[in-house]
């Protein structure tokens, strides 16, 4: 490295600002140079500085707004092009690494040319940074929204499904992520106020509020990754499903049995290999202490009819009356999202709930979701065999009779 | 919404546009043209002179001609040719008035 001599010594740093606290950067970059920690090249990887070994010095650091993205998928890995590196070495400025939207370069000499001799130019460069951090602001607000709208149809089914506390801390990271992009965005507009005279130099954050600013949502990211591939293997598992035969809780909504009607001869579980039928999985939530999820195929007969056919429940006892309505609202509003095209809503008669609905899918096979107090339930119902069939008034009002 | 127009031409800016009065050039002779110049009272940083490249080039004010390994070379379009002398009647009315400022109230 020209005019630095270095030994193989290496040590490595958390930077004690943000990458756009220019200023900030190189005054912490000169004071470790001064004390013969010279900045690697290449020297940043995962937010960490590497620095290297040499004669204690006064070098100047400086930043540059960096006028094209950086990234893996970006021309050169985001580093300056040849004709900045072309005259910035020319007089002697040699490039070191990019960090975040700024590249650094260093000089041996303090009395060399500065690298930016216009205020005006220099905040003109910063143009194109706050752009990119415009864009980078509007996709981090988008996935809060996805995360609602798109992906399950409505907040509370979104919350239960993932547990409550697990969507509750996905949402806050995505907001102090998009909160973070907001702050740099407004630190940036000031410190570009500030070179052309029209604003104070944008305050800075003391490294400690830095630190926390940054390192813990990385921590709750990792921490949460963790809980959700535990949780993706527990749902994979189904070993935690209970047989129905062996399933010592009450089922608190009509089974095929019930729906079938009087008293049952006989009952034979429906053979199909390779699925979880007549089993029953039950789980817990914070919006929702109790929760069943039910899948029952059978041929049955009673002293009423023979019925063949399958039953797939999900029940929820959930926190309040309020909470069950918001979800069974969920229910519905997912059923007819934009994303899903073969829906069709059916009518029902008045039952004895305090909300229903109904709709078709693909297969033709008609679901009910039905609230009454502070369950839900929903059902997908479907039938076979030479039998007469019940009607979708007829099974979705034993349901709906059924609930407590 | 359309486009913000160019800035007003900073020195360093002026100054760029009148090396290339001088013909096609990269962008270090440009710089050693200025500091020539301006007997080293005007010294462009790498940075900012590979800033005002860009934005000129953007603004098709120099149009670039050659590139050769490292060094890109830029000539001055009409625009830009436009542009410096919109910028040097506007300096020239500044020391006019500042002139007469001076006769009128017995400064120097």
């Amino acid at each position: 490295m020209a005019g630095i001599d270095m030994t193989a010594r290496r040590t490595y740093r958390l930077p004690p600002c943000p990458a756009y606290d220019v200023e900030g950067m190189e005054h912490w970059l000169e004071g470790m140079a001064e004390q013969g920690w010279f900045l690697a090249e290449d020297g940043f990887f995962f937010g960490v500085a590497a620095f290297e070994r040499g004669e204690p010095k006064r070098v100047k650091y400086r930043l540059a707004a960096a006028r094209k993205p950086g990234g893996v998928f970006s021309d050169n890995m985001g580093a300056p092009d040849a004709e900045q590196l072309e005259l910035s070495s020319r007089y002697d400025w040699e490039y070191l690494d990019r960090r975040g939207e700024f590249h650094i370069y260093r000089c041996p000499d303090p009395e060399a040319r500065e690298l930016n001799t216009d205020p005006e130019v220099e905040a003109l460069a910063l143009n194109a940074v706050k752009k990119r951090r415009r864009t980078a602001l509007v996709l981090q607000i988008y996935w809060p929204l996805y995360l609602i709208l798109i992906n399950r149809g409505g907040v509370v089914l979104a919350a239960i499904h993932l547990k409550t506390w697990v969507f509750l801390l996905v949402m806050i990271l995505l907001l102090w992520q998009a909160a973070a992009v907001f702050r740099e965005l407004k630190y940036l507009r000031r410190f570009q106020r500030s070179l052309r005279g029209e604003a104070e130099a944008p305050p800075r954050r003391s490294p400690a509020a830095y630190f926390a600013g940054k390192w813990t949502p990385v921590v709750l990211w990792l921490l949460l990754s963790a809980v959700l591939l535990h949780t993706l293997g527990v749902l994979l598992d189904k070993s935690g499903r209970a047989a129905l035969s062996r399933y010592e809780g009450a089922i608190p909504f009509a089974t095929m049995a019930d729906i079938a009607g009087g008293e049952v001869l006989d009952y034979a579980p429906g053979m199909m290999m390779g699925t979880d039928f007549n089993t029953v999985a039950e789980h817990r939530d914070w919006l929702a202490p109790r929760c069943l999820d039910y899948k029952e195929s059978a041929d049955v007969t009673t002293t009423v009819r023979r019925l063949s056919g399958a039953l797939i429940a999900d029940w929820y006892e959930c926190r309040s009356p309020g909470v069950a309505r918001l979800l069974a609202k969920d229910f519905r509003r997912y059923a007819w999202s934009p994303f899903r095209k073969r829906y069709a809503p059916l009518e029902l008669p008045e039952l004895p709930v305090d909300y229903a609905a109904a709709w078709a899918d693909t297969a033709h096979l008609a679901t009910v979701v039905l609230q009454k107090g502070d369950q839900v339930l929903r059902a997908t119902f479907s039938q076979w065999g030479p039998e007469e069939k019940l009607t979708l008034d007829q099974w979705a009002g034993v349901l709906a009779e059924s609930m407590e | 919404m359309p486009r913000k127009p160019m800035v007003m031409l900073t020195e360093a800016m002026f100054y760029v546009l009148m090396a290339f009065l001088r013909g096609e050039m990269c962008g270090i002779d440009a710089a050693d043209y200025i500091e020539r110049r301006t007997g080293g009272r005007v010294k462009l940083g790498p940075a900012t002179l590979y800033t005002i490249l860009g934005k000129f080039e953007k603004e098709k004010l120099l149009k670039e001609t050659l590139v050769e390994g490292r060094k890109r070379s830029y000539r001055i379009t009409e625009k830009g040719l436009a542009a410096y002398e919109a910028e040097l009647a506007r300096l020239k009315k500044c020391v006019l008035d500042a002139e007469k400022e001076a006769e009128e109230h017995g400064r120097n």
